[in-house]
């Protein structure tokens, strides 16, 4: 026995004299005692700032949201599109009312980005054009992550928001790119998010909690990865077996369903197609809506197959490991498929859309890579 | 909002019911973690951790609480948090500098080295040992080796002198290691 085990065992310590005993002053935490010391501060900084606030008004009135939307590709000039790609990234990212414009009239959770990098064609193929520019495409990225987790617009909440942020931390962690890439663009965005939303902390420490879990090194012996998303409908199954049957897919053998979400009571259709190697079942299934209520991993596996491998493909791109990256998967796993479904799909992979093909909208047009490894359909 | 209301939120399985419990105990297991801790980053993990912990455990849970409740399983992620820590060598907060004085509470023959018996319920022992002190001992005792504030701090909760309460603190110690030697049973 030692110390240690003493403050332990306190743990059994009666909540009644716990709650007594708590501690009542600042460093307790209690937030009115603060309040009323600082209170005088906070008026007279409160003045500071909207006299602060009034002046820049005058000075420099914002763009007006007309002007915001207005701006597009065709306002770089041809002297600007000629720079080297980390000077254009100043430049675009000093033209912001883009970004804010779209975001504000943004829902669903790739739709605005897309339509945003429509506006970008320009400069989306000007992205292509050497390694450097994968650094814009992040420097974008993280830019409308920026402004989505800024409150007054999507809030971070918004679990888009967080897909975003995984893929962007994703590719940043993918050492192929490490050298050219501010390592700070995912920590800073990590920051807004504890930082302007601190109600939502609470939110993401659930997946934080397990993308720990799923980082473990333990966690990466799979000799097949097979992948596929969920929810997806009645519907979604019969046209992916309609394309994709079980010889098509060379494994696809059986499609589970689960009908019903544990706790949340919701209904909800939820499907794993699982794939066979060396008679062996691996298959994949998100937790995309996890916080919607529908099934959480846990059920999941509680409910699946005793055969079948299941871990959550957003938590192992999120991981650290860079084999979690997800071109490494592809081949350094030997997955002959690499299956995703799902209109988030893009988004979790964070695999740049040259990797996969132009277009993810509708099942008619279906992707494959090259090496008809990858696989996805929005 | 109750602990209650804020219980019955976490029941029905409402977001909510985070955002409230990181609202109203948020500063105050951000202080502990960080007391026992000493780095931010890692007491807002744990925090972050202890409000995961909270929604997966409340229900079946139903603690009457929740304050106290969310400081166990605050206390208890730092401290484990602190053990990995100090396996690495890097230190701790608070925590640590409690942990030096407790040594003194421990019994000669379990210093020696000599194996516990698992016979001896350690966990009621100390908490019928709590339970035992006056007030302001158990404030003072609680403050200093629970919430794991300085002396300084917890001469000021409990408005008496930094010596005094080091005196206090001192005969609390010598107290417990008498109450486990008494209860103890040690193996050679």
């Amino acid at each position: 026995m030692n110390s240690r085990d003493l403050l332990e065992a306190m743990d059994q310590i009666d909540e009644e004299i716990l709650d007594k005993t708590a501690p009542k002053g600042a460093d307790g935490g209690e937030k009115k005692g603060i309040l009323k010391r600082i209170w005088p501060l906070i008026g007279v900084a409160s003045l500071a700032a909207c006299l602060v606030i009034v002046w820049l008004i005058v000075k420099n009135p914002p763009a007006t949201k007309a002007e915001a939307a207005d701006w597009d590709i065709s306002q770089l000039t041809p002297e600007e599109l000629q720079l080297p790609t980390d000077q254009l990234i100043d430049v675009i990212l000093k033209k912001d009312c883009l970004w804010q414009s779209h975001i504000q009239s943004g829902s669903g959770v790739w739709g605005p980005f897309e339509e945003w990098r429509e506006k970008l064609n320009g400069i989306w193929e000007l992205e292509k054009r050497d390694d450097a520019g994968w650094t814009l495409y992040l420097k974008m990225m993280e830019y409308y992550v920026m402004y989505t987790v800024t409150p007054g617009h999507l809030k971070v909440k918004d679990e888009a928001s967080w897909y975003r942020l995984r893929a962007i931390q994703t590719l940043l962690q993918q050492e192929t790119f490490l050298s050219q890439l501010d390592q700070d663009i995912a920590e800073s965005a990590m920051g807004l998010i504890r930082t302007r939303e601190e109600g939502d902390t609470a939110y993401m420490a659930g997946r934080v909690y397990e993308l720990k879990e799923f980082a473990k090194p333990s966690r990466w012996k799979f000799e097949a990865w097979y992948v596929v998303t969920a929810p997806m409908s009645e519907e979604m199954r019969e046209k992916v077996l309609s394309v994709y049957s079980e010889e098509d897919c060379a494994r696809a053998i059986k499609i589970y369903g689960f009908e019903k979400a544990p706790q949340s009571g919701s209904w909800i259709e939820r499907y794993i197609i699982p794939f066979t190697e060396n008679g062996r079942i691996v298959s994949y299934v998100s937790v995309d809506h996890w916080n919607n209520g529908n099934i959480t991993l846990q059920e999941l596996k509680r409910e699946a197959d005793p055969d079948m491998i299941i871990f959550d493909m957003l938590e192992a791109m999120s991981s650290l490991s860079s084999e979690a990256a997800p071109m490494r998967i592809v081949s350094n796993h030997n997955a002959a498929m690499f299956f995703i479904v799902g209109d988030t799909a893009y988004t979790y992979t964070g695999i740049p859309q040259n990797f996969v093909g132009r277009s993810l909208s509708g099942l008619s047009e279906v992707q494959h890579t090259a090496e008809d490894q990858l696989i996805c359909i929005h | 909002m109750t602990d209650g209301q804020i219980v019955q939120l976490l029941t029905e399985r409402k977001e909510e019911a985070l955002e409230t419990v990181q609202t109203e105990y948020g500063a105050f297991l951000t202080a502990l973690a960080r007391r026992i801790l000493g780095d931010p980053q890692d007491a807002e993990e744990v925090v972050n951790d202890t409000l995961l912990a909270a929604w997966e455990t409340i229900p079946p849970q139903e603690p009457r609480s929740l304050k106290a409740y969310l400081s166990v399983i605050c206390r208890h992620k730092a401290l484990d948090r602190l053990d990995t820590r100090n396996s690495e060598k890097r230190g701790g907060g608070e925590a640590a500098l409690a942990m030096e004085e407790l040594e003194e509470s421990l019994p000669d023959a379990a210093q020696d080295g000599r194996s516990w018996d698992e016979r001896l319920d350690l966990k009621d022992l100390i908490r019928r040992f709590a339970a035992s002190l006056n007030e302001t001992e158990q404030r003072v005792f609680l403050l200093r080796y629970w919430y794991f504030l300085s002396v300084a701090e917890t001469a000021k909760e409990c408005s008496v002198s930094a010596a005094n309460c080091k005196v206090i603190l001192y005969r609390l110690r010598k107290k417990l290691k008498s109450k486990l030697e008494e209860e103890g049973m040690w193996h050679e």
